[in-house]
């Protein structure tokens, strides 16, 4: 479990952020602008304003790491209520429900999610809630997916011969079977979510100058790659690094799944 | 074991259900006016291909899908009663299914899933239900302390065991057996039927029992019913029924049924059954079994047998008894006995007249070796 190691350390990293940066990470320093890394007294070097990178990574990874639980959570809340009803219920509900994901899917994610935080306007609540938004469907999709699996197994049936009512038999018998392929999808959600909000970020559609994510960090050193391309690749290689350790995660979390049974 | 309480009445009983094929919709037939009836403490075994509608009755009958005609209860007509109502009629009527391994929610432990008929219709508390739970899991001969385990833990036979414990809990007075043996190897099928017959005798229950097994059937039943395409074309007392099949469909049946003595299994006439079971969508006319008939007149192609009282007990639907050579009630393997002489246009002569395969009725004896 590589991942979740490495998704701990990172957890634990943005948790402990602000008390263990070396600088206040918005502080300018015009006399030190774009030092190399290994300068002294700024281990990973500065920024074009002179902005200690290693603090702004500490601090970014904090804000990248929220924002994915946020898009994550809010794609969450919003699929798995309206993929049950649209499994379980199935007639016209699952008909309208599918018509709107199906036409919400049509578009890129990103690109959907520009549209909603442009007409939001730019923040990164708001850029969130756009993701959130726009991976909805997914989560939609793999839930009554499994839904309509589940629905036809015997014991549903036994349920209902039992005189089980409709809502416990979502919460008692549907939901915590759905559980297993959900936590898988969520963890590899949240890797597209960070992906997704680093992108918004990069064109300034997510969290506002001067505060720092990953994906804001590259948008700034876009500029200037060519004169300081560590700029860039500090946050790009943390961006890499935690949507692996995602990835890994819900691979891992469906390989033990698949030897212990449902469970 | 039985007396004249009838516990359960169907009238008329139909399903049928919406199919879209090639474009067009259209309905399918499954259960086609069905009068069964059960007695208090009584089993009624309920025989009949795949596809004859047996499940589709069961499921009918528990309202797990939705059914017209009448379903009496304790001799109260309970098939108009809104689904609200009628969930306090249910646990008087519970049911067993036929595959134990998917039976059970695999992320409910044993004994949550035991728990919850009494959570849905008493108001029992949790130490109460606990109380109960290992009264019924003692009755179906598990150990109480099993009921904090999860389902994958068991074998077959167990998860069984425990699939009917749930059905019990509440104290029914019927049980449906869809088929509740059949996916069981044959020692735990003894074990289980074996228990049913201990419930039946300490708790009072009575059995719709569901099997294309004959032998099962034979041994559990008081009483049986033979489906064919959604009818019933014969009922009687089991003895009569195994002794003397009134209704070619059934005598078809129990000759497919092998003999342990190769000897005797050569000797016996085997009457074959033509071709597959009719589409139900497009029920033949007459007498829905006619096409495959080894004695099928010209009458039968055109009108639908009535009811015949067979003496001995129960009832047939066959123009046998009524036309040709009017059987009367006589079994039919007073005909075969007979061979060519009989006379009927269609008189078995120990070879198939049609050119198409002729099969025996496989489907019916996959677990009765």
């Amino acid at each position: 479990m590589a991942g979740l190691a490495i998704l701990c350390i990172l957890a634990v990293v943005a948790i402990v952020a602000p008390w263990i940066t070396p600088y206040d990470p918005n502080a300018t320093d015009l006399n030190t602008v774009l030092l190399q890394p290994g300068a002294p007294g700024h281990l990973l070097g500065t920024d074009e304003l002179g902005r200690d990178v290693a603090s702004r990574l500490l601090v970014g990874g904090r804000v990248s790491l929220i924002a994915a639980l946020q898009g994550t959570g809010i794609a969450l809340v919003i699929g798995v209520p309206l993929g049950l009803v649209s499994g379980f219920f199935g007639a016209w509900v699952d008909k309208v429900i599918m018509f709107v994901t199906d036409a919400l899917m049509s578009f890129p994610a990103l690109l959907l999610a520009m549209a909603i935080a442009g007409i939001l306007g730019p923040n990164l609540t708001n850029a969130m809630t756009a993701i959130g938004l726009s991976t909805a469907p997914r989560a939609i999709r793999l839930v009554r997916g499994s839904v309509l699996g589940i629905r036809e197994e015997t014991y549903i049936e036994a349920a209902r011969s039992i005189g089980t009512p409709s809502y416990q038999i979502v919460f008692r018998h549907i939901l915590p079977n759905v559980l297993a392929p959900l936590v898988v999808f969520a963890a590899i959600l949240a890797g597209t979510v960070m992906l997704i909000e680093a992108g918004l970020s990069f064109i300034g559609l997510g969290v506002q100058p001067p505060e720092a994510s990953w994906g804001a960090m590259l948008g700034s050193a876009f500029t200037y790659i060519s004169r300081s391309p560590w700029l860039a690749v500090f946050p790009g290689v943390c961006i890499a690094i935690s949507v692996l350790a995602l990835n890994v995660l819900g691979d891992g979390v469906r390989d033990s799944i698949g030897k212990k049974v449902r469970r | 074991m039985s007396t004249d309480k009838i516990v359960m009445q169907t009238e008329d009983l139909k399903v049928s259900f919406p199919v879209r094929r090639a474009g067009h919709s259209t309905t399918v037939q499954a259960v086609r006016g069905v009068d069964i009836t059960l007695r208090a403490g009584e089993t009624l075994g309920l025989v009949g291909e795949s596809g004859s509608g047996k499940s589709t009755l069961a499921r009918a009958l528990m309202r797990l899908i939705p059914s017209e005609g009448t379903v009496k209860l304790d001799g109260r007509d309970v098939s108009g009663l809104k689904p609200g109502a009628f969930r306090k009629e249910r646990k008087r009527i519970q049911m067993v299914f036929q595959d134990p391994y998917s039976s059970l929610n695999p992320s409910l432990t044993v004994g949550a899933s035991i728990a919850e008929p009494l959570k849905v219709h008493t108001k029992l508390s949790a130490a109460e239900r606990a109380e109960r739970i290992s009264e019924v899991l003692a009755l179906v001969g598990l150990n109480a302390d099993y009921a904090d385990r999860y389902p994958d833990e068991f074998s077959g036979g167990q998860r069984q065991r425990v699939a009917i414990a749930r059905a019990i809990v509440l104290n029914p007075e019927i049980l449906v057996c869809d088929e509740a043996v059949s996916a069981l190897d044959v020692s735990t099928q003894n074990q289980v039927i074996n228990l049913l017959e201990e419930l039946r005798d300490k708790i009072g229950l009575s059995y719709l029992f569901i099997s294309h097994d004959l032998a099962v059937v034979r041994h559990i039943s008081d009483y049986v019913a033979v489906m064919y395409l959604g009818e019933i074309v014969e009922e009687g007392p089991v003895d009569r029924i195994f002794g003397a099949a009134a209704h070619p469909y059934t005598q078809v049946l129990l000759n497919a049924v092998p003999v342990p003595d190769p000897v005797a299994q050569r000797a016996t006439t085997k009457l074959l059954l033509r071709g597959d079971i009719p589409d139900p969508t497009n029920p033949p006319s007459g007498c829905a079994f006619h096409q495959r008939c080894p004695f099928a007149m010209e009458i039968c192609a055109q009108k639908a047998p009535p009811k015949v009282e067979i003496p001995g007990g129960g009832v047939a639907k066959c123009h046998l008894h009524t036309s040709g050579p009017v059987l009367a009630g006589r079994a039919i393997s007073s005909l075969t006995e007979a061979g060519t002489e009989t006379g009927i246009g269609a008189a078995y002569d120990g070879t198939p007249k049609s050119t198409l395969p002729a099969v025996a009725v496989s489907g019916n004896l996959e677990s009765s070796l």
